[in-house]
């Protein structure tokens, strides 16, 4: 047998490509031939070291593997914060649009005769907070309501005042403090109406 | 450590260690992860040694652990495989700093000392040996082997993918004699470190 002939028998032994008689052959030949014995034995530690080297490498390149139970967690709470935020904003879009569609349809400044009294100088203070949100000044005219808004229950514009800052927070996109002096009015007379039905569609 | 605790330990690595033998790649990629920290208690309790030195020490240990795992070499643990790890460190440490002639004790384990057998320590001095050789191994002779051993591809199909070699016949006359020595400098490597070939068992 020549040299190559006996690496091939090495190579189909090592390689397990030898049938069930030639593989016990082969084996009956590693027991009476030493020098035979040595080379296999060789060559099948490298060849092992050759492919846990490989398994090794790829094993270890590999990102470090997450528990399961931690994976199937992360991915429940990673998707329940993308709904919930994708609910909010949606949520928020829908609502703020409302709110403007309310404040429009129940913005009017009132004419002299609307706000009871006469031109002194109550009604100037009045007036002149009013005229800001005609002027698309929501922020100024919350500033001058709420100076007015601390004023007694006798004050000749205690609703209207409520009134108007309620209009004002639905201008701000401020939902909690629109009710609050929607709230405040669901008993007036003359903005009572209005009020519940505003509270109703927020 | 508590020795019931430590015991407990043991118990579950020694269930691992059945997985990784079977092949489990995930299981051994979870023990690589775990035992890194191995990296910094090494370089906190001996911080005159480089980093790298430690890091490669690591690597190789681990890879050693690999293999020995997959061989059948490590059957019954004696203790967690993170002290095996870590005492294969240690030789391979010694080994690094004995080679770059530096004077430094690293006699001490970092953590708990694995009881190993003198046949554990036969089958790590071993391993070291072929690690090194395989690692060692230049093309195209570890091309060749890889291509033929490891991904089972005929001599044509390597053929093509070293474009240097001419023609069929140069290339299994280039892998014969690879394989010839290869095999008889790997007998001279073991002969070189006193390791008896049939002490390490197949």
């Amino acid at each position: 047998m020549t040299e190559q002939e006996i690496q091939d028998n090495i190579d189909n032994y090592l390689l397990n490509k030898m049938s069930v008689a030639e593989k016990a052959a082969f084996e009956n030949q590693l027991d009476n031939d030493g020098e035979l014995k040595q080379k296999v034995t060789l060559q099948k530690i490298l060849v092992d070291e050759m492919l846990y080297q490989k398994e090794f490498k790829r094993i270890t390149q590999r990102k470090k593997v997450m528990p399961f139970a931690f994976k199937q967690t992360m991915v429940i709470a990673w998707s329940a914060a993308a709904i919930f935020i994708g609910v909010f904003f949606i949520n928020r879009t829908v609502v703020n649009k409302r709110m403007d569609n309310l404040y429009s349809l129940n913005l009017s400044i009132p004419t002299y005769d609307e706000v009871r009294g006469e031109q002194d100088v109550q009604l100037k203070e009045f007036q002149n907070a009013i005229f800001y949100l005609k002027n698309h000044q929501p922020n100024q005219a919350k500033d001058a309501l709420l100076k007015l808004y601390a004023k007694p229950k006798d004050y000749p514009y205690y609703d209207a005042v409520r009134w108007y800052l309620a209009l004002t927070e639905l201008k701000l996109h401020n939902k909690s403090e629109a009710k609050k002096y929607l709230n405040e009015l669901v008993d007036s007379e003359v903005y009572g109406g209005k009020a519940n039905k505003i509270l109703g569609k927020l | 450590m508590e020795k019931e605790k430590f015991n407990k330990q043991v118990d579950a690595d020694q269930i691992r260690l059945q997985r990784i033998y079977e092949g489990n790649e995930r299981e051994f990629n979870r023990l690589f992860y775990e035992c890194r920290s191995l990296i910094s208690i090494w370089h906190s309790r001996y911080r005159s040694l480089p980093v790298e030195d430690i890091e490669s020490a690591f690597s190789d240990a681990s890879m050693i652990c690999y293999s020995n795992i997959r061989a059948g070499k490590l059957g019954l643990l004696s203790g967690r495989l993170i002290d095996y790890i870590s005492g294969i460190m240690r030789y391979k440490l010694y080994d690094i700093n004995a080679s770059t002639k530096k004077l430094i004790s690293i006699e001490d384990p970092v953590i708990t000392d694995y009881p190993y057998t003198p046949e554990d320590e036969g089958n790590i001095k071993m391993r070291i040996v072929v690690n090194k050789y395989v690692n060692q191994m230049k093309d195209p002779c570890k091309t060749i082997l890889e291509k033929f051993y490891l991904d089972g591809l005929s001599y044509d199909k390597i053929l093509s993918l070293l474009p240097n070699f001419s023609s069929l016949r140069a290339i299994v006359t280039r892998s014969y004699k690879c394989k010839k020595e290869i095999t008889e400098g790997f007998a001279t490597t073991l002969k070189n470190n006193d390791i008896d070939l049939y002490q390490y068992k197949n």
